[in-house]
């Protein structure tokens, strides 16, 4: 190095030494509130994140519970439905029908006549009804031992007793059906 | 025994999880430095300010962007810091090619048949030098910024300017040897 350079050297030190060495002291102060702010609302953000992911965490683990309790509640209906116990009476196919349909019609001046669940009992030792016959229900009061020897259901403990019955007739007469009203016995 | 302070990578990373002490460490390490890099390069400490300030900013919002496998922290920094200043220096349009009549006649005065060491001592003289350096085109006045008034090592400033120790070295004695020409230019050397 000869001896300009190292005056050049010499005199580029003391630019450096001469010049303004560093940053405001605001500059500083500014930085670091940046800094502190910057990680409050970055942990902020983190903690949010997290909430979240817990949120989803939880709802993924109720997904399972809860489509297992749908699917209980589901199999208890089901179970439900099915310890109904049969009906009593299945009507013929070719008069049920008509003889639902008179039965309802019926049924509704006696709203307190007999239970809802009472069904008619289709008598066996009658021809079933001819289709267009018109059918009415007729309500009758005679001894259980005859209402037992058409087909009625009546039970042992009622068999001397009058009892009220609803028939469901052709128009000729002809009983199909009978009811028994249960506010006889 | 005393423990020996964090070295640059211990205090990035501390200053990622949000410890404000480190990063109050990494900041007084570096902030002079990279303020005095820019007010060389831009001759305005306004932008020398601005600079330092968004390059920390840089540094807060994504300290992870450091790849240890590039380089150091410093030499990070100073290249965040010199893509601010250049950038910076066209947005204000402050390059300073400084013209021959600004060094003109002041610069003539002062130096008039004075030995170059003795006069470029006094403050005016050290001024005329300031301007001299601005006058450099930016790659002779980066590692003369570096190299001499950081005193930093062909390592280190090749590493900064991406570039190799070679063209650093070649760099230097090119931007001393115009320094030289414009003073003597200007009847400061004999």
């Amino acid at each position: 190095m000869n001896r300009s350079d190292e005056r050049l050297s010499s005199a580029l030190r003391e630019l450096a030494e001469g010049s303004r060495q560093g940053a405001s002291p605001e500059l500083g102060t500014t930085l670091k509130d940046a800094f502190r702010r910057h990680h409050i609302r970055r942990r902020r953000v983190r903690a949010a994140r997290i909430v979240v992911i817990a949120i989803c965490f939880v709802m993924l683990a109720a997904v399972p519970l809860l489509r297992k309790a749908v699917l209980k509640n589901t199999s208890q209906e089901t179970a439900a439905v099915h310890t109904i116990p049969p009906q009593e009476v299945t009507y013929p196919t070719d008069f049920s029908s008509n003889v639902a349909r008179a039965a309802a019609r019926k049924n509704s001046p006696h709203p307190n006549s007999s239970r809802p669940g009472d069904a008619f009992v289709a008598l066996p030792s009658f021809d079933v009804v001819p289709a267009g016959d018109e059918l009415r229900v007729v309500r009758l009061e005679m001894p259980g031992d005859d209402l037992r020897l058409v087909g009625a259901p009546v039970v042992e403990g009622i068999a001397g007793r009058r009892v009220t019955a609803d028939f469901v007739v052709g128009h000729d007469g002809t009983p199909y059906a009978v009811r028994l009203v249960r506010t006889n016995f | 025994m005393a423990e020996s302070p964090p070295n640059d990578q211990q205090l990035l990373r501390q200053l990622a999880r949000g410890d404000e002490s480190a990063f109050s460490a990494l900041y007084e390490r570096y902030q002079g430095p990279l303020f005095r890099f820019a007010l060389h390069m831009s001759g305005n400490s306004a932008i020398a300010e601005e600079v330092t300030q968004e390059a920390f900013m840089l540094v807060i919002a994504n300290p992870t962007n450091y790849d240890p496998a590039k380089g150091t922290v410093a030499g990070y920094l100073f290249g965040i810091a010199r893509n601010l200043t250049r950038r910076s220096m066209e947005q204000h349009h402050n390059h300073v090619p400084l013209p021959e009549e600004a060094l003109g006649e002041d610069a003539a005065n002062i130096c008039d048949d004075l030995d170059l060491l003795t006069e470029l001592t006094q403050a005016e003289s050290i001024e005329y030098l300031r301007k001299a350096v601005l006058a450099l085109p930016e790659q002779y006045r980066e590692v003369v910024v570096l190299c001499e008034l950081e005193e930093m090592t062909y390592p280190e400033a090749a590493a900064i300017l991406e570039c190799s120790e070679g063209t650093v070295a070649s760099r230097l004695h090119r931007a001393k040897a115009m320094l030289q020409t414009k003073l003597k230019g200007q009847g400061c050397v004999r």
